[in-house]
């Protein structure tokens, strides 16, 4: 999952903006906004932004599924990580806290 | 979302009774006092909310006692990653060079990106207490790495903090009307006092109050701007296009290239797209390297509260990142507007003759035929916002505002520089292999006397670099570098050290010195010295871009020494374990590592 995210991260990062000088510039939206420009200078940021947020979004419900799946497995679980689910809570017949 | 009550108690009458206190004074004594009791009142209010948050504890002093919520911990992190150079300098710096400027935009935004991907949860689950601790704790407990990591800190943090007094320093000569000299100490008084009132707990809370300053000052005079040359469509953000187009137009009317044409100018000693690319990723990989930002990964009460506060963080640093563009298209703008015009006409323009006499635009006639030409005119990159209030003729309270938000700016990345040089000394090499059995009240008592300490030698420092603009000059350059140096020593460790198991106490050790060895040389040879900058692929590049072939060199020389000598030991695979460890509730992940982890080093 990370690896995936790193790899729209480049896209952002260097990718989108290796064409610049060429296919780009010419570009332009937002009334008469220059496509290059506006790639570095704004898009990029919210781009960055949101793919944090999305990324924390996915791995909190694969967490949540682990989660799920350790209660479930509950007397597989080796002790110490059992006491960490206790301490929080957590248990095959508890609430997450 | 926990909240801080005696803070808000203090926060909200605060930042009212001060903007009452600054009308009243203006009613009663006119604008130019107001406007000094705008500078002098918001550091007040800074102390007072830091004297409400102080902590008495190592756990408080250190770590913020791991309570704050994200959303806090991401303004905090916002503000003490916004330095005077964000605030002051970044939109000047676009405005001179362009497209080439913006490597500073998403160079010192999308780090963040990765910071949460691959460093903020993980260093928050090694529930280690400071950077060198992490290091040395990686390292297998082997103590060399602590003090080299302590020693990058120092050399990355110093001149970065002396920078930030100076920017300090400037804006209450400014404003105060005394020297800039004089001015670094009245900096150090309101830093020191807070810093020293309860560490990173104080300097949390008052970092959230300074964000809320210096963003409503940077964002709100853009915005008044823009309504005065009618950009919002439908937000400013989208609508200043017709505006770049307009400069354009009168640059080519001069015979210049237009602003937004990309690899024209130089960008650390080199111009060219491999350079503009290397210098955007350097100052990334610097970002996530830099110890006053990865330490704000353990005041989160969670890993996932630490992933979610960098996305906050991020959020936060936009709203200025995507306005600084904004400024210097206004700005250019501004000064466009003043060529083809007599000289002595743009002589007697209100704005331009206030700025004249302090050096920050410069008119030559060149040719002598009485007329300005683009090239006759010359600005510094900071009059873009100073100047933007007056340019535009704004109320006369924006302008000491956004003076403030300067301030505020240099302030709370100061207060984080000072902190975790304090910390180095204090938890790192003190408490580490001095004296391990001090007490928590003993240490704390030297962390406060050590903030004061660090506070008036950073003070002098800054004293002395407005006193010699040579020195000056090289403390500018070097902050730039200090994210090379960032980059080229802890990024490598930090993220080798928490994805590839086999990287052991030799590997760290011998990264760190050759990534550093590779960028000092060159930064010295280049940057300082003038030589001509190498090429790669045919194309120069700068110091900065340099950068990424000294954390390519870190990793390389890291990953052989590690395959060379014999891996670390079952203690530390236990603890990289236990960072990658997906976090299954919101508690510290394995409940009895993480006591044993919180125990003092």
């Amino acid at each position: 999952m990370t690896a995936v995210f790193f790899v729209l991260w480049t896209v952002i990062a260097v990718w989108w903006h290796i064409p610049a000088p060429h296919a780009w510039r010419g570009v332009l939206l937002f009334g008469n906004m220059p496509l290059h420009w506006y790639l570095a200078a704004f898009i990029s940021i919210w781009a960055g932004v949101l793919m944090i947020f999305v990324y924390h979004w996915v791995m909190s419900r694969v967490e949540g599924e682990l989660l799920a799946r350790a209660l479930q497995d509950w007397d597989q679980l080796p002790e110490d990580v059992k006491l960490s689910l206790r301490l929080a809570g957590a248990t095959p017949s508890g609430a997450q806290h | 979302m926990r909240v801080h009550p005696e803070v808000y108690r203090v926060l909200i009458p605060s930042i009212l009774g001060y903007v009452v206190l600054i009308f009243i004074l203006a009613a009663l004594f006119g604008p130019r006092v107001a406007a000094g009791w705008m500078v002098v009142g918001s550091i007040l209010m800074y102390i007072a909310i830091a004297y409400v948050a102080r902590g008495t504890t190592a756990h408080a002093m250190y770590l913020a006692e791991r309570r704050i919520p994200p959303v806090i911990n991401g303004a905090a992190t916002a503000a003490d990653w916004m330095s005077a150079a964000s605030f002051l300098s970044m939109a000047g710096a676009i405005a001179l060079l362009g497209y080439d400027g913006l490597p500073y935009i998403i160079g010192w935004t999308l780090g963040y990106t990765i910071h949460a991907f691959f460093i903020a949860p993980y260093v928050r689950k090694s529930n280690t207490w400071t950077v060198p601790d992490l290091v040395e704790t990686r390292a297998g407990g082997y103590g060399p790495a602590r003090v080299i990591a302590v020693i990058m800190l120092f050399i990355t943090s110093l001149t970065y903090l002396t920078a930030q007094l100076v920017g300090a320093g400037v804006v209450f000569s400014r404003f105060l009307g005394i020297p800039a000299q004089v001015g670094v100490f009245g900096a150090l008084f309101g830093m020191g006092i807070y810093a020293a009132s309860g560490g990173w707990k104080s300097i949390t809370w008052t970092q959230f109050a300074q964000y809320i300053v210096l963003i409503v000052a940077y964002v709100g005079a853009a915005f008044l701007v823009a309504t005065l040359v009618g950009i919002w469509k439908p937000l400013p953000w989208f609508g200043y296009g017709e505006l770049i187009q307009a400069l354009q137009s009168r640059e080519s009317q001069q015979g210049l290239a237009p602003w937004t044409t990309p690899f024209a100018k130089p960008l650390g000693g080199a111009a060219g797209q491999l350079n503009w690319i290397l210098s955007a990723l350097l100052l990334m990989l610097g970002t996530i390297g830099l110890p006053h930002i990865l330490i704000r990964s353990y005041t989160t009460p969670t890993a996932s509260a630490a992933r979610l506060s960098v996305g906050w963080a991020l959020f936060f640093i936009g709203l200025l990142y995507c306005t600084a563009p904004m400024y210097a298209a206004m700005a250019r703008y501004a000064f466009s507007g003043l060529w083809g015009r007599p000289i002595a006409e743009v002589q007697a323009v209100p704005w331009v003759a206030k700025f004249l006499p302090t050096g920050l635009i410069r008119i030559n006639d060149a040719n002598g035929d009485g007329i300005l030409q683009a090239a006759e005119l010359v600005f510094h990159g900071d009059i873009v916002v100073i100047g933007m209030p007056d340019m535009w003729n704004l109320a006369w309270w924006i302008a000491p505002f956004v003076a403030v938000g300067g301030l505020a700016a240099a302030l709370s990345t100061a207060d984080g520089l000072l902190m975790v040089m304090v910390t180095g000394i204090t938890r790192d090499i003190y408490h580490r292999f001095i004296n391990p059995n001090v007490s928590e009240e003993t240490e704390v008592r030297m962390t406060r006397v050590l903030v004061m300490v660090l506070s008036v030698a950073a003070s002098f420092l800054a004293f002395l670099a407005i006193q010699d603009p040579r020195f000056a000059l090289y403390v500018a350059l070097l902050v730039g570098w200090a994210f090379v140096f960032a980059a080229a020593s802890f990024t490598p460790a930090v993220v080798l050290g928490t994805f590839w198991k086999r990287l052991n106490r030799y590997g760290i050790v011998w990264g760190m010195v050759a990534g550093m060895a590779t960028a000092l040389p060159y930064v010295l040879a280049v940057g300082v010295f003038q030589a001509p900058p190498l090429s790669l692929f045919g194309q120069p590049v700068g110091t900065i871009g340099w950068g990424c072939i000294a954390f390519a060199v870190n990793l390389v020389v890291s990953v052989v020494v590690s395959l060379l000598t014999q891996p670390e030991g079952e203690a530390v695979m236990r603890f990289v374990d236990r960072m990658r460890l997906p976090e299954l509730v919101r508690v510290p992940a394995v409940a009895g590592a993480s006591q044993e982890a919180e125990e003092p080093r």
